[in-house]
């Protein structure tokens, strides 16, 4: 049965998706990314950065933790798109139709995989561009797919346990304003975080984003299996699969309401 | 036949009891009135009918299958169209309908057909390119209607299907109805509109804070809950003086104005002849009389204070 109504949904996101809005935010965002970070950072302030024990130019380290800071915003979309669709009346309509609450969330994850697949391919060949390189080999880019789907999948799980459990416009807000400099910047995305603070060091540790920075950056760069990326495979796994199984188990109390 | 069977159904949200311990049937085939001031409960209980909220007590059958727990099998056959702009602001209008009916389960061969010939039954042929936000209110709520009515539904929900309609949109929307009552839908039709209650409904229920009030035929909530009549008199004797007189002929109040006298009767036809001639008999002559029936309007009033 969750095939037959799984496409229309699917079909329907990417349609709204492709609208000139979107694609001109879709390659304006990353683009003015690539430029702030990537070109001012590394002129000005660090040339060089260690990762994994490694010296690179801090534009390498930079397009991998770009890649992975544009993973969270299937969280943000998930969470605002379930949110919007419940105070608008759209989930009703849909609801009514037959349509079981499992393929809703599927078609979700299934458009932002799209989505977050095309930005990561648009920063990486920008990324590329600017540095005239282009490390990655086939297996190399088969894992960093793989660490993208899986961080797709978290977030979104995690979009969509919020938006079933936060109904309130304020607290929405406020959420999205803590957790959007939060996640990003405590984190792995934009620097290393050995010469941090211990606060920002252990928020950086255990902060996901950190882990999906983590295992593309070494696929990226290609370099050998590290203890770091050993632990943020791990980490990155164990959170998936939690965030989708409660995911699945709050379908049920995903309301009209 | 009944299309749909509401046995005690209960919701609450937190300490407010939303729908209480509500029971009643809406019989195959006709437009069904589901009435009551704003947060009566009249939203709850047609999402719970068509499967959306769960109750904390009670059931329904609608068409045969139990809701909630047959709301996917349930949802082949029912339209349903909620009070807000429930539509996708980012497609148009065409692929709003394409997409209901795909996920209508509409064959392929079908789909577009079915799209195409309710876009020019409802008025929105020469839109079918616009985005939903583009649309004048009126155009808004017919694209909802005409989603509703995708795929032949068996039962359609409608609430507050014509708000903010013109008189010639509502009548259209009206007819649309009735040619489909013709076919044999089922509608349950949420509204605050009187005159369209009145225009549609054989029978209403009326819901008060969540409890039923009243279920019925529309002539019986005018005759239990409407009140009584008005007769306006305007005559050649001096007001007080007619008062007094109308009073004794047994009117159950009287209102005197500047020129006339309202005077509240429960049946005009008996009452005015009687006052009529008391009048002629003190030599006053009676220059005009109008007579107001009770409307659903004063029902509704009746029903919403009579709780």
């Amino acid at each position: 049965m969750i095939e037959l109504k799984l496409v229309p949904l699917t079909w329907r996101e990417y349609k709204r998706g492709l609208t000139a809005y979107f694609i001109i935010r879709f390659l304006v965002e990353p683009t003015v990314s690539l430029f702030i970070f990537a070109v001012a950072f590394s002129s000005v302030v660090m040339q060089r950065v260690e990762f994994a024990g490694v010296q690179t130019s801090y534009l390498l380290f930079l397009v991998p933790g770009l890649a992975a800071a544009y993973t969270y915003g299937s969280f943000t979309m998930t969470y605002q798109l379930v949110f919007a669709e419940r105070s608008q009346g759209m989930l009703a309509i849909l609801l009514s139709s037959g349509m079981s609450k499992l393929e809703y969330v599927l078609s979700k994850i299934l458009y932002l995989l799209g989505y977050v697949g095309a930005i990561t391919v648009y920063i990486l060949l920008g990324g590329a561009m600017i540095s005239k390189e282009l490390p990655l080999t086939p297996l190399n880019s088969a894992l960093f797919l793989a660490s993208m789907v899986l961080a797709t999948t978290f977030w979104c799980s995690l979009g969509f346990i919020l938006a079933i459990f936060v109904k309130r416009v304020d607290v929405r807000d406020i959420l999205m304003s803590v957790m959007g400099t939060l996640i990003p910047f405590c984190s792995t995305v934009y620097y290393p975080l050995y010469r941090s603070p211990w606060l920002i060091r252990t928020i950086g540790w255990i902060n996901p984003i950190s882990a999906v920075a983590n295992t593309m950056r070494a696929r990226f760069l290609g370099l050998p299996l590290s203890e770091l990326e050993a632990i943020s495979w791990i980490q990155l796994i164990l959170y998936t699969v939690v965030a989708l199984v409660l995911a699945v188990r709050s379908i049920r109390r995903l309301s009209v309401r | 036949m009944w299309a749909v069977e509401a046995r005690r159904l209960t919701k609450r949200y937190g300490r407010l009891v939303a729908v209480d311990d509500l029971s009643f049937g809406v019989r195959e085939g006709e437009i069904f009135g589901l009435l009551g001031p704003n947060g009566a409960g009249k939203t709850t209980t047609v999402w719970m009918l068509t499967g959306l909220l769960i109750p904390d007590s009670g059931g329904a059958t609608v068409l045969g299958h139990s809701v909630p727990e047959e709301r996917e099998a349930l949802g082949k056959q029912i339209g349903i169209m909620t009070q807000e702009h429930a539509v996708d602001v980012l497609l148009t209008v065409y692929d709003n309908l394409y997409f209901y009916a795909w996920l209508k389960d509409l064959p392929r061969e079908v789909r577009r057909e079915e799209v195409e010939s309710k876009l020019k039954e409802f008025g929105l042929w020469e839109r079918r390119k616009s985005k939903p936000y583009e649309l004048s209110g009126g155009q808004m709520r017919r694209l909802q209607i005409a989603r509703a009515m995708l795929g032949d539904p068996k039962i359609i929900f409608l609430d507050e299907p014509t708000l903010g309609l013109d008189p010639t949109g509502k009548k259209v929307a009206w007819d649309l109805i009735r040619e489909k009552l013709e076919g044999g839908v089922t509608f349950v039709l949420s509204t605050n509109e009187m005159a369209e209650v009145e225009a549609l409904c054989e029978r209403i229920l009326f819901l008060n804070s969540g409890r039923k009030v009243f279920e019925g035929s529309v002539e019986e909530a005018m005759r239990r809950f409407g009140g009584l009549s008005v007769i306006t008199l305007r005559t050649s004797g001096e007001i007080s003086a007619v008062k007094e007189i109308l009073l004794d002929a047994g009117a159950q109040d009287a209102l005197p104005s500047a020129e006339a006298v309202d005077v509240f009767v429960q049946d005009p036809a008996e009452f005015a002849p009687r006052a009529i001639s008391a009048l002629v008999s003190k030599g006053i002559r009676v220059l005009s009389l109008d007579v107001r029936k009770p409307s659903l309007e004063d029902a509704f009033q009746g029903m919403a204070g009579g709780d």
